[in-house]
């Protein structure tokens, strides 16, 4: 997936913060996030595991109470006699009734009532609750009363209950009863909604100091980051401008240092020939070093053409033919036709290697030829790139000319060559080649 | 046939002198460094053909062109340069030129143009006269770089001097969209894609100097 499809909707700034805060800075505040989401959920979660301890505690000094009540022998059998009952009516009112405590039941194994703050209740029988049945078993249970039961009608309207139930067993003996006992359910809902409170506060108050420190954190880092995005655009702007600068200095010398003294070993040659008689060698010697210096005026055209129109450097083989094409299309009688087939990238060297065989070419077919139309033909094979410059002229007339031989020499120091040869329309065909990997020169 | 040379390499000057001595039909009756010396020295001879560099420092070949046509409508002035741009034919062309030759062209070639252009005809080097025509052809009722307003050669003139738009728009003290738009004229006038082109083309077609 590319990072612009990723971010698709993602706003602009939001972007550049985030793909400026690094594989490290991601990771730190993804786990702030967590942090957070961990510490909201504690939030919610810390108040139940409190209430469930209190519940606990106070189901710990209930069994105290029995097991003293049991240590005494207040209550010694599930059958109670009427003066133990007295007996144990005392004790229970004097250890556990009063305050929140506000209903005490002693069931029997076959859920009988037998013994109750509530009198009416005593002797008479009930289903047994699951949470009844779990203390018959040996364990202390505790929740929420359900006042749905039959043996709850006499706690209905005092509110929300909780109950407790505790095993009653005489020393390693088996459970013969469960102690039950009723509290009011608002002092420990209230110690709960308390600590809940103040432990959201704290959270709130943590995550607003965190988001105080990320949020200060994020602003310093965005005037970071924008001062080093104003930095690079002004680096940048610099080092357009200084390439511009550079560009003009190169154009301005090959223009006004080469190109003068250039012309005028070109003029001076074609005078001298026209003072020397016609067969003369020296003569032929003239001429010959006349075209040398009538190619080396067409590469140095070419490289200022290149310089204004970007360089070898900066486009591919495909690019700077098309552009060379377009030129000879725009600017000479002989048109030229561009077939490019698909290739390996070339070095900077192989390009202009080729860029210049392809002008020299062109150049000699205007020229020479005395062509109706050029084709440059561009394909692969065999891990070389060839380029074929066909036309439909007079074909081959005699030797390779000095630019070619000199393009030749070029394209050996790259690896490749080139053959002049009849083409199939009876032109000239040249084909030029330079392997595709880089060749060290 | 009388010429004057003006271009202000003396190197190129003295290889035309040399290159043509030994041709009886021409003799170069005086030479010139830039635009404005041309008009001097052309006053002061009144040759046949004035054979003249496009671009020049101080006063370039196109401006002094324009000038010479004006004082001496039927003066024959063949503009001489480096560059085969069509545009800068159609430039020289339709500024009152009687030719154009490459400075590439041989010694025949050029003795056919003085002489041609030097009995009242005109003269384009052959691979340049069929492309010429395509230009104006293609070009037909466009606006040309020469017809570029004052306001934007003197952006491009700065642009040239290595400074930014927002450098540009402070010292013409105009807006920089403004700058932006004349950038944007010159271009299109110019055929160029980016700053570096349209500065070098300028300079080439003596659109600024």
């Amino acid at each position: 997936m590319s990072p612009s499809s990723r971010f698709k909707g993602v706003p602009a700034a939001l972007r550049t913060q985030w793909l400026a805060l690094g594989g490290f800075g991601r990771v730190m505040l993804f786990g702030v996030g967590i942090a957070m989401v961990v510490a909201v959920a504690l939030g919610f979660v810390v108040p139940g595991i409190v209430r469930a301890d209190l519940m606990a505690g106070r189901a710990s000094s209930i069994e105290a109470v029995v097991n003293d009540l049991v240590d005494k022998e207040l209550l010694t059998s599930s059958t109670l006699s009427d003066e133990e009952l007295v007996a144990l009516d005392e004790a229970v009112r004097l250890k556990l009734l009063g305050g929140d405590t506000i209903r005490v039941k002693i069931w029997d194994r076959q859920g009988m009532v037998i013994y109750s703050d509530a009198t009416p209740l005593i002797g008479q029988v009930f289903p047994l609750s699951s949470r009844t049945s779990s203390a018959l078993g040996g364990e202390i249970t505790s929740g929420t009363m359900g006042v749905a039961r039959p043996e709850n009608e006499y706690e209905k309207g005092l509110g929300p209950l909780i109950e407790f139930y505790v095993p009653v067993a005489p020393a390693r003996g088996e459970v013969m009863a469960v102690f039950e006992v009723y509290e009011r359910a608002a002092p420990l809902n209230a110690t709960v909604a308390s600590i809940r409170l103040h432990l959201m506060g704290a959270i709130a108050l943590g995550l607003l100091i965190l988001g105080g420190f990320m949020f200060a954190l994020t602003m310093a880092n965005a005037r970071i980051i924008t001062e080093r995005t104003r930095q690079i655009e002004d680096l940048l702007s610099r080092l357009a401008r200084a390439h511009d600068e550079e560009t003009g200095r190169i154009v301005g010398a090959l223009h006004d240092d080469i190109g003068p003294p250039l012309y005028r070993i070109y003029y001076g040659l074609q005078g001298i020939r026209s003072m020397l008689e016609p067969g003369d060698p020296i003569t032929d010697e003239v001429m010959r070093i006349a075209e040398l210096a009538g190619h080396v005026e067409r590469t140095l055209r070419a490289e200022l053409s290149l310089l204004h129109h970007g360089s070898a450097e900066h486009l591919t083989i495909d690019e700077l033919l098309t552009e060379l094409v377009d030129k000879a299309n725009r600017d000479g009688p002989v048109p030229v036709h561009l077939d490019l087939a698909q290739h390996a990238s070339l070095p900077v060297g192989q390009r202009t290697a080729v860029l210049q065989v392809v002008t020299e070419a062109i150049s000699n077919v205007r020229r020479h030829a005395d062509a109706t139309r050029v084709s440059v033909r561009v394909s692969d094979g065999n891990g070389r790139l060839l380029v074929d410059i066909e036309d439909d002229g007079l074909g081959v007339q005699g030797p390779a000319g000095l630019g070619l031989t000199i393009t030749k020499e070029r394209l050996e120091a790259q690896g490749g060559n080139l053959t002049v040869t009849k083409g199939v329309e009876g032109g000239t065909l040249v084909r030029a080649w330079v392997p595709v990997e880089e060749v060290p020169v | 046939m009388r010429v004057i040379v003006v271009d202000d390499h003396k190197m190129i000057r003295d290889g035309i002198r040399w290159m043509l001595m030994n041709e009886p039909t021409i003799e170069i009756v005086g030479e010139a460094a830039d635009g404005e010396a041309a008009l001097d020295v052309v006053g002061e001879m009144l040759p046949d053909v004035v054979l003249m560099d496009v671009r020049m420092p101080g006063t370039s070949g196109l401006d002094a062109l324009v000038s010479i046509k004006q004082r001496w409508p039927n003066m024959a002035v063949l503009m001489l340069t480096m560059y085969d741009e069509t545009n800068l034919v159609a430039s020289a062309i339709g500024r009152g030129a009687s030719g154009y030759l490459l400075k590439s062209a041989g010694r025949d070639e050029m003795i056919r143009a003085i002489r041609r252009v030097g009995a009242g005809g005109s003269f384009l080097q052959g691979q340049l006269a069929e492309s010429f025509v395509r230009h104006l052809s293609d070009h037909a009722g466009q606006k040309g770089p020469l017809e570029l307003s004052r306001g934007d050669r003197r952006i491009l003139e700065l642009v040239a001097g290595g400074m930014g738009n927002r450098e540009i728009a402070s010292k013409l003290a105009i807006p920089e969209a403004e700058v932006k738009a004349g950038l944007q004229r010159a271009f299109k006038a110019l055929h160029a894609t980016g700053r570096s082109e349209a500065v070098a083309i300028a300079f080439r077609m003596g659109v600024i100097s």
